[in-house]
C-alpha cells in the first residue's frame, strides 16, 4: 500500500457523502486494492439504508384517524404580528391630528367632527382587539394555567 | 406512498395542511414513517412502542405546524421533535442503539450481501456503544438515514465538528473491519 492510498483511504473515511471527488475517482480506478475496499465500504453502507420489516408499518391510517381530535394546523398569525399590527393601526391613529386634512376638517366644522372621528377610531380599535383576544384565547388560557401553576 | 404522493414536495403537502386539507398530511407521515420508527426502536426495542411513539411524534409535528418557521427542511424539523422526545423518554426505555436487520425483502439476500451488512450493523453498534448516549443517535441518522451533518446538527445541537469525528472514526472502523475479513 502506498501512501497515496493511504491518503486515498483517509480522505474516503472523511467524506460527507459517497460522491467521490474526482482526484478520488482517478486513484480508484488506477488501484485495485482501494477500488475493491471502496466497494465493500460502499456496499455495507448502502446496505444499511435497507428499511427493516418492523419500519414497514404504515403509520397513516393511525395517526389521520386521531388529526379530528387535534388543534387545527391551519395558518394563523403569530402573536407577535397580532400586536406589532396593533401598534401601527394605535401609532398611525395618534398621527390623524397632525394631518393636513384634520386641520381642514377642523376649519371647517370646529371640533364637532372630532367626538364621532373618535368614535369611529375607538370602534376600529375596540374590533380589532376582540378578534385578538378571541383569536388567542386558548393561548391566554394556557398562559394563565402556566402563570398559575408557577406561583402555587 | 402512491406515485401521486410522492411528487407531492414537502412545501406543497404543508402548504396544503396550512390550508385546511388534513388528509396531506398522511403524505407526509408515510415519507418519514420509516425514520421516526427506526428512531423510536433504537430508544425502546419494542414494536409497540416504538409506534406509540412515532404515532406521538407526528401527531406534536401535526400541532406545531402553523407554528413551523422553516428555517430548516420539515425533515429535519420532524427529527429534532423526536430526537427531543427519544431523549426525554431514554431514562425509561435504557440505552439507544440501532435496529437489528430483519429485512422482509422481495429477493433473500446474498451470503455476501448478508455478511457485509452484518458487519456494518456491528461496527454501527460498537462505535454506538463507545459514546455517550445523545451523540449514539448522530451515527443512526447519518448510516441509516443518509442525513446530511448540518441537518443532524439542527436536529440534534450537536455541534458538526463532533458528529463529523464520530462518523469519520466509524467509517474507519467499518473499512479495517470489513479489510481484516478479507485478509
Amino acid at each position: 500500500m502506498t501512501m497515496e492510498c493511504d491518503l486515498f483511504l483517509a480522505r474516503l473515511d472523511s467524506l460527507e457523502t459517497g460522491r467521490l471527488p474526482s482526484d478520488l475517482e482517478e486513484h480508484a480506478a488506477g488501484c485495485v486494492s482501494c477500488a475493491r475496499t471502496l466497494a465493500r465500504v460502499e456496499g455495507a453502507r448502502r446496505l444499511l439504508d435497507v428499511s427493516p420489516a418492523a419500519c414497514l408499518v404504515d403509520l397513516a391510517p393511525r395517526v389521520g384517524a386521531l388529526l379530528p381530535f387535534m388543534p387545527s394546523a391551519r395558518r394563523r398569525v403569530q402573536m407577535r404580528d397580532w400586536l406589532l399590527a396593533g401598534a401601527l393601526i394605535l401609532g398611525s391613529m395618534a398621527f390623524v391630528p397632525f394631518l393636513a386634512d384634520f386641520s381642514t376638517l377642523r376649519a371647517a366644522y370646529g371640533n364637532r367632527f372630532v367626538v364621532p372621528l373618535g368614535l369611529v377610531l375607538g370602534m376600529a380599535v375596540t374590533a380589532y382587539g376582540a378578534v385578538f383576544i378571541a383569536g388567542h384565547l386558548d393561548e391566554f388560557s394556557k398562559r394563565w394555567h402556566v402563570g398559575g401553576a408557577v406561583h402555587r | 406512498m402512491s406515485r401521486r404522493d410522492a411528487d407531492v414536495g414537502d412545501e406543497e403537502a404543508l402548504e396544503r395542511i396550512l390550508a385546511g386539507d388534513v388528509d396531506a398530511f398522511s403524505i407526509l407521515v408515510r415519507r418519514y414513517q420509516a425514520r421516526i420508527l427506526r428512531l423510536g426502536y433504537g430508544f425502546f426495542k419494542d414494536a409497540d412502542e416504538a409506534q406509540d411513539f412515532a404515532q406521538d411524534v407526528f401527531l406534536k409535528a401535526y400541532a406545531g405546524l402553523a407554528g413551523f418557521g422553516r428555517r430548516s427542511s420539515f425533515s429535519t424539523w420532524l427529527t429534532r421533535i423526536a430526537y427531543n422526545a427519544g431523549i426525554n423518554a431514554r431514562r425509561k426505555a435504557g440505552r439507544y442503539e440501532p435496529l437489528d436487520y430483519d429485512p422482509v425483502d422481495d429477493r433473500l439476500p446474498s451470503p455476501e450481501e448478508e455478511h457485509l451488512r452484518s458487519e456494518a450493523l456491528l461496527t454501527l453498534r460498537a462505535a454506538m456503544a463507545a459514546l455517550p448516549e445523545r451523540q449514539a443517535v448522530c451515527l443512526d441518522l447519518y448510516f441509516r438515514d443518509g442525513m446530511k451533518y448540518a441537518d443532524i446538527r439542527a436536529a440534534t445541537g450537536i455541534p458538526v465538528n463532533t458528529i463529523k469525528s464520530h462518523v469519520f472514526r466509524a467509517k474507519r472502523d467499518l473499512r479495517l473491519a470489513l479489510d481484516v475479513e478479507e485478509a
